[in-house]
């Protein structure tokens, strides 16, 4: 048997690696991908088991380490955007996971360690019976909010759903390597693909695996985005658009907390939809709010008053260059190679985030399990990147980006004039921006933010391999597209490691993109909103069913 | 004044026509894909999806089609439905409107309660230390960028003072107190900046009345300097405050996109905000024609009160 085939699998204890052999063996040449916490832990909710594949820790989903828990109360938070939708499978903002994942569970979750997590899970393990072959054994009892059972052929359902084209799903790319979905019986689920997918598993855990009520959508057909129903902690309460959202406590939750009664802690949750920070500030400087995402000209003020606490959370996106490599100037490898020496990403992260975000070395962040702090990103050299702007003749560079990137377009127009380029800035609305830079493909390059996806194949292959949408121009690359496959394609986890590696050197040798600094979100709570330390998920969104009031 | 009205509700529709055609035009001139452009940063949807999301839109139709297919919906009650939260537009903006016209109606009766006296007083004060504070005072409210007064306001009254809640929005028929409250400081906001603007028009109008002949004439018969401002110069001087007051809808309705997003208020003017961000082509286009149709309407309005305010003029 392979030693480990997911991430955190190397780190398997004891117990979860005893039953991942045990499924383990249920084909031939059978790998077990995720430790399962066994039956026990099926019923306990993560109370005793652990995460999947460790020793209990502070992980979203282990609340183990609570001593006491109060439960009641509303948690009034807020938020910059209200939802795209609340149908997880067919919004189209980054901004609405927060939101959903208090209504919905995924097939196969992952923890705060952006790990697979039984405990989390619809799915009470799964085994990997061939490289093309997924099976998965469903939690019993489940119900939506609406009383409807969760079993296998609504999970067939929900899978088909998102890879039928007519319900423009946003996770359709994610789940495409699904050919065909088989229910043995209510309770087990098999998965067939078109190749080895080792990504898959993982993205079950963001939009494309989140569960939804068949009945609830036939029901209320192309309104279901506005009245969802899922089997999460929470359930829907009203949605006033551009007001507030509402959800309240789901009795029924499957989940237990660390009182061993049903999750979550808070009655509701209400986010008051407030787009300008220094409003939503003064909310809850004035009480009326308990948790608000923290500007970083607030953050000092507000982490040094005792009435709060602050969380931080480091690599939910990136901030850099994005390259056209089929257009000039930047075709130039040289043009490429004297902008990543001509950018001072100390002085970048000083002026624009106060000198709080960690330093990018690529496109992975700290937050990702491929991340590899001894990765050697470019540095500053003036002179450097002077000679290779010279040799190559260059002494205009077009740049297009948009509003909340205009510190840092000025930043970078004052380094690269300061050996010899002149910027020609175009500022646009981000819609415009998209359309210019990935669709039109007139634009060299585009200075803007990345976010960071469940799975670090959900970034690569979008940004590197030569189909890639954010991969401008789609040049041709077979040694780059291999790399990006096969790390796709593997289950095991040393390997994607090694892979991701090789890919992000590889990018960084040849500057697909430039990379300054990782974004730095943070969280200010009320003192005693308990667990907001945690409160921040593997993908830097939050989370709030472990949330109380102490 | 039958012909007249009918007259200018024939070209109320006209101007209403253009701008349906300007918006349905100038949306479909952006740059790109506008599937592409409407995913936003989250683009993960793959080809079949956008092509499905493009069929939905109609935009693989020719724009005329689209055009005559989207005013078949207008006539018709179905106005289509949001891309993004999928809400029918229609339903949207009933949703929304009430918001807008709560606060714009307040924000206009701060505007008059406070530019009209200040107006008066310096007109009558011409050239006096009163006029000349009232003047700056004015002239800073004009300049003032929307925006920066409301920060000030909920910094000043909500923050330190603890007076009034920094943000949110609750209708006046469910609880007419604190819509009251949730309603004061983005109408002060709205309000203020159109006091400098109805202030200064009434100042000029009042100073040209103030030295007409009747206005000798009121005085030398012995009146009170009270009842010759009041009663005979103000309603002469109202009439270009009229013109104004139908001006200042409109540049308050542009203002509330603003103002809303500030004070966090779920009205029109946010709802134009996020269409145009999100690229959110069935609701952006109802929006603007309803704006536009609010505003044709004012217009109209305001004429018609000329014959209130001045009954000399017949509208023919």
């Amino acid at each position: 048997m392979r030693k480990s085939y997911l991430p955190g699998s190397e780190r398997i204890s004891r117990r979860g690696f005893i039953h991942g052999s045990a499924v383990g063996v249920a084909g031939l040449g059978a790998m077990a991908v995720a430790g399962c916490g066994g039956d026990d832990d099926a019923s306990s909710g993560g109370t005793s088991g652990g995460p999947a594949f460790g020793t209990p820790t502070a992980v979203a989903g282990t609340p183990t380490v609570v001593a006491s828990v109060k439960r009641g109360g509303r948690l009034r938070a807020t938020a910059t955007l209200g939802p795209s939708g609340l149908d997880p499978q067919t919004g189209q903002s980054g901004g609405d996971h927060h939101y959903f994942w208090t209504m919905y569970n995924n097939l196969i979750a992952y923890n705060r360690r952006g790990e697979p997590d039984a405990t989390l899970s619809l799915a009470e393990k799964w085994e990997i019976v061939d490289p093309t072959t997924l099976r998965l054994t469903l939690r019993q009892g489940v119900k939506f909010h609406d009383g409807a059972d969760f079993n296998a052929d609504v999970v067939k359902w929900n899978i088909e759903r998102v890879l039928n084209p007519d319900t423009k799903s946003s996770a359709r790319g994610q789940l495409l390597a699904i050919t065909k979905v088989e229910t043995p019986d209510t309770k087990t689920v098999v998965i067939k693909l078109d190749k080895p997918n080792g990504a898959l598993i993982v993205n079950l855990g963001d939009r494309g695996g989140a569960m939804v009520s068949r009945t609830a959508v036939e029901k209320f057909g192309k309104d279901f985005p506005r009245n969802p129903v899922g089997t999460g902690p929470f359930q829907f309460d009203s949605w006033v658009a551009d007001s507030s959202v509402k959800v309240k406590r789901f009795p029924g939750y499957w989940r237990k907390g660390a009182d061993n009664q049903a999750l979550p802690y808070v009655d509701e949750i209400i986010w008051q939809l407030i787009p300008e920070s220094v409003v939503q500030i003064a909310n809850l400087e004035r009480g009326d709010l308990d948790t608000v995402p923290l500007a970083a000209t607030d953050y000092d003020r507000i982490k040094g008053n005792s009435k709060y606490k602050v969380t931080d959370f480091a690599g939910a996106s990136w901030i850099g260059f994005y390259m056209n490599r089929t257009l000039d100037p930047v075709k130039d490898p040289r043009v490429r190679e004297g902008i990543a020496y001509a950018i001072d990403r100390k002085a970048m992260v000083d002026a624009a985030t106060f000198g709080r975000s960690p330093i990018a070395l690529g496109p992975l962040t700290p937050a990702q399990w491929p991340y590899n702090k001894d990765l050697k990103a470019p540095t500053l050299d003036k002179k450097r990147a002077a000679e290779l702007f010279s040799a190559a003749g260059v002494k205009t560079l077009p740049v297009l980006s948009y509003p909340p990137m205009k510190q840092q377009l000025e930043l970078a127009q004052a380094m690269l004039k300061d050996v010899g380029v002149e910027v020609q800035p175009t500022v646009v609305e981000v819609g415009t921006m998209t359309a210019r830079m990935w669709t039109t493909q007139d634009m060299p390059t585009c200075l803007a933010g990345f976010s960071i996806r469940a799975d670090p194949d959900g970034m690569m292959s979008e940004l590197y391999h030569s189909k890639g949408f954010y991969n401008a121009g789609h040049p041709e690359h077979p040694k780059m597209d291999g790399l990006v496959e096969k790390a796709r394609e593997s289950y095991d986890l040393e390997e994607r490691k090694r892979l991701y590696n090789d890919i992000q050197r590889l990018g960084l040798d040849e500057n697909f993109g430039v990379y300054f600094y990782y974004s730095l979100a943070s969280q200010a709570s009320v003192a005693n909103l308990k667990g907001s330390e945690n409160m921040f998920g593997a993908e830097g969104k939050a989370r709030y069913d472990e949330l109380f009031f102490g | 004044m039958g012909p007249y009205i009918a007259r200018r509700l024939i070209s109320m529709m006209v101007v209403l026509v253009c701008v349906s055609i300007a918006v349905f035009v100038l949306i479909r001139m952006l740059p790109g894909d506008p599937v592409v452009a409407l995913i936003g940063t989250e683009g993960s949807l793959d080809q079949a999806s956008r092509d499905a999301f493009a069929h939905e839109l109609g935009l693989d139709d020719p724009v005329p089609v689209q055009y005559a297919n989207w005013v078949k919906g207008i006539v018709t009650g179905d106005w289509g439905r949001s891309v993004r939260s999928r809400q029918p537009v229609l339903e949207a903006i009933v949703d929304r409107a009430p918001a807008t016209a709560q606060v714009q109606v307040l924000a206009i009766l701060v505007a008059l309660s406070l530019g009209i006296p200040i107006g008066v007083i310096s007109a009558v004060r011409s050239n006096t230390w009163i006029d000349r504070v009232v003047s700056i005072g004015a002239l800073s409210g004009v300049a003032m960028p929307n925006f920066w007064l409301a920060l000030l306001l909920i910094i000043v009254l909500s923050v330190e003072l603890n007076l009034l809640p920094p943000s949110g929005y609750v209708s006046i028929f469910d609880d007419p107190v604190e819509a009251l409250r949730y309603s004061i400081l983005p109408a002060l906001t709205g309000g203020l900046l159109a006091t400098a603007t109805i202030m200064r028009q009434v100042r000029s109008s009042m100073l040209e009345v103030l030295r007409q002949d009747y206005v000798r004439t009121a005085r030398a018969k012995g009146l009170q300097e009270r009842r010759v401002v009041v009663v005979h110069a103000l309603r002469n001087a109202l009439l270009p405050v009229v013109t104004v007051i139908g001006l200042l809808v409109a540049q308050l309705l542009g203002g509330s996109v603003i103002l809303e997003s500030v004070f966090a208020i779920p009205g029109m003017g946010r709802l134009a905000a996020d269409s145009i961000f999100q690229r959110d082509f069935p609701m952006l286009q109802g929006v603007v024609l309803v704006t536009a149709t609010v505003v044709v309407v004012m217009n109209l309005l305001t004429d018609l009160a000329y014959g209130l305010f001045d009954p000399r003029i017949r509208l023919s």
